[in-house]
């Protein structure tokens, strides 16, 4: 019935929308210790109060996940760090993470936070799109 | 009645198996149906044989391509009640409720006139009021919702009858996608009519898959619905314009077809109803398809399917009710007694007593359930009740009982993976 052209076409569009290697989906691998251990007892939660704060708001529109993230710098330090808000286990996890990783680096090298970093914290080779926006919700800081 | 489980075999996506290998139990049908192989044939067919056109090739594929457009919108505003002359071609409902704003909102409403539409619509029967009253410096109020989850059409009356004619526009959803509120259309229509001049705009999205829906006798001034949420493709619709009214309704987009005669200088509207709103080429495929899909649907007879619908969504409430960390979200309270049942259609949605609506729909989709989770496109409703997020199962004629049971056993893994 195809040609081989056609076969050809028809074989990108399948790839294309497969799930060949890809464990993202699989929710045993998403769940992991690690992210159910901060999602219930997430770290750094409360507000910063006094001088030289900086507070940030961070939202994902779509999923209604608030987060608001205080922290104090000294001597071009992020010194201490508090956030607090509603999220998914994994947008949560991934808060909690990213808290105790900003805490101590200098304003440059927490500037280097990027998606890879947040996947190592959480213990994820890759991350669904569909949950992309969860995990990656701490990069809203800078 | 028929048996969802035997028409689940015109579905061909449903028993394609999922990559956990695990049986697909589709309920996120209120976001999008599926599509049964008649339909899917359908629109090949068109491709493959009568591809051309419509309107001004004269030769043989014209012709079939130009019959085919005006069956199929024949059959589409026959299943709606309507004329074909009534119904204008959109690619959702979403563009649908956009004309009302443009091509009738855009003449029609001034400065300190009073749009209305509900804390529990759709984004698409919200936004485009916001933008029309903020380009017309016209004010936008929306009717609240009870607690039991009903529109307070006490708060309306008051309304209607302190502002009077000043309210130019009142747009609501005949079934919410989230509470799954059945409203009350007529007594809606009569209150509107009886203190103002307002035309009514039905968002009719949510109820087009599930209730037999005759445009004539709802009353309304404009409809809109999707062609995909009731078994038809993507990227087709319509709406749904009062005879009465046509004349008043000027286009909103301009351009090939939908002309009388053009100068360098300007140019007139076709007369025929049909073309003037028809700018450019429509998607006849689309509305091959969507026909086709009005057809199945009238075979299995949309009284039984409507009482399909009622059974599920009865079925579920009490499913989830019997569930300590579930709460149900819409009109339930007095399911109980009895008095509720029927004003509900099409979904239910529930909160999950200390785990995200993601989460839940995460470990569900491990056991093969599709549910759809987040605010629906519903943020002021979230607010209004200040829900984060929802998690929501919605029905079609192929959903079974037995595919309710898998979801809730599944339901029971939340708690396993949660609680550890």
């Amino acid at each position: 019935m195809y040609s081989f052209m056609d076969k050809k076409i028809l074989n990108n569009w399948l790839l294309r929308a497969s799930f060949q290697d890809d464990k993202t989906g699989n929710m045993d691998d998403l769940y992991k210790e690690i992210i159910l251990d901060h999602y219930h007892h997430p770290r750094n939660v409360g507000k910063l109060e006094g001088g030289h704060i900086v507070h940030v708001h961070l939202a994902n529109a779509g999923c209604g996940d608030v987060f608001d993230v205080t922290y104090q710098v000294e001597n071009g330090k992020i010194a201490n760090i508090a956030w607090q808000g509603e999220g998914c286990a994994i947008s949560t996890a991934s808060m909690s993470l990213v808290s105790e990783w900003l805490k101590g680096k200098t304003l440059e090298e927490a500037n280097g936070l990027d998606q890879k970093t947040i996947l190592s914290l959480l213990g994820l080779d890759e991350i669904a799109p569909v949950r992309e926006k969860c995990a990656f919700l701490p990069l809203q800081l800078w | 009645m028929f048996d969802p489980h035997m028409l689940q075999q015109d579905f061909p996506i449903l028993s394609t198996p999922l990559k956990s290998g695990k049986k697909l139990i589709y309920l996120d049908n209120a976001a999008t149906s599926q599509k049964p192989q008649v339909v899917i044939d359908a629109i090949t067919q068109y491709y493959k044989r009568d591809n051309a056109n419509v309107h001004r090739g004269i030769h043989e594929l014209g012709d079939r391509s130009t019959r085919s457009w005006h069956e199929a919108r024949k059959t589409i505003a026959t299943f709606f009640g309507a004329t074909p002359e009534e119904l204008v071609m959109t690619r959702n409902t979403t563009e649908g409720l956009n004309m009302v704003a443009y091509s009738y909102g855009e003449a029609c409403v001034r400065e300190g006139d009073l749009i209305l539409t509900t804390v529990m619509d759709h984004h698409s029967n919200q936004v485009p009021w916001q933008e029309l009253a903020r380009r017309k410096k016209a004010r936008l109020e929306m009717i609240p919702v009870t607690r039991e989850g009903m529109l307070d059409l006490e708060w309306l009356e008051r309304k209607v009858k302190v502002e009077g004619e000043k309210v130019k526009i009142v747009a609501f959803p005949h079934v919410s996608n989230t509470l799954g509120t059945l409203n009350p259309v007529e007594k809606i229509v009569r209150l509107v009519r009886a203190f103002t001049k307002a035309v009514i705009a039905l968002d009719a999205a949510q109820s087009a898959p599930h209730l037999l829906i005759n445009f004539d006798r709802l009353g309304v001034d404009f409809m809109a619905v999707s062609a995909h949420k009731m078994l038809g493709p993507m990227g087709i619709g319509a709406l749904f314009i009062r005879q009465s009214l046509l004349e008043n309704v000027s286009p909103w987009l301009f351009g090939g077809g939908m002309i009388g005669e053009v100068t360098k200088e300007r140019a007139t509207f076709a007369d025929d109803l049909e073309d003037r709103f028809t700018a450019g080429t429509p998607d006849v495929a689309g509305a091959v398809g969507w026909a086709a899909a009005c057809e199945y649907l009238s075979k299995l007879d949309m009284k039984k399917v409507e009482q399909h619908d009622k059974e599920l969504v009865n079925y579920t409430l009490e499913k989830l009710q019997a569930i300590p960390e579930v709460e149900i979200v819409g009109p339930v309270e007095r399911v109980k007694r009895y008095e509720v049942r029927g004003k509900r259609c099409g979904s239910v949605a529930f909160l999950y007593k200390g785990v995200h609506a993601h989460d839940v729909a995460q470990v569900l989709d491990s056991e093969g359930v599709a549910v759809r989770s987040g605010h629906h496109c519903t943020m002021p409703l979230h607010a209004a009740f200040g829900w984060a997020a929802t998690t929501r199962v919605s029905f079609n004629v192929y959903t079974s009982k037995e595919d309710i049971d898998v979801f809730v056993r599944a339901l029971g893994k939340v708690k396993e993976v949660f609680e550890k």
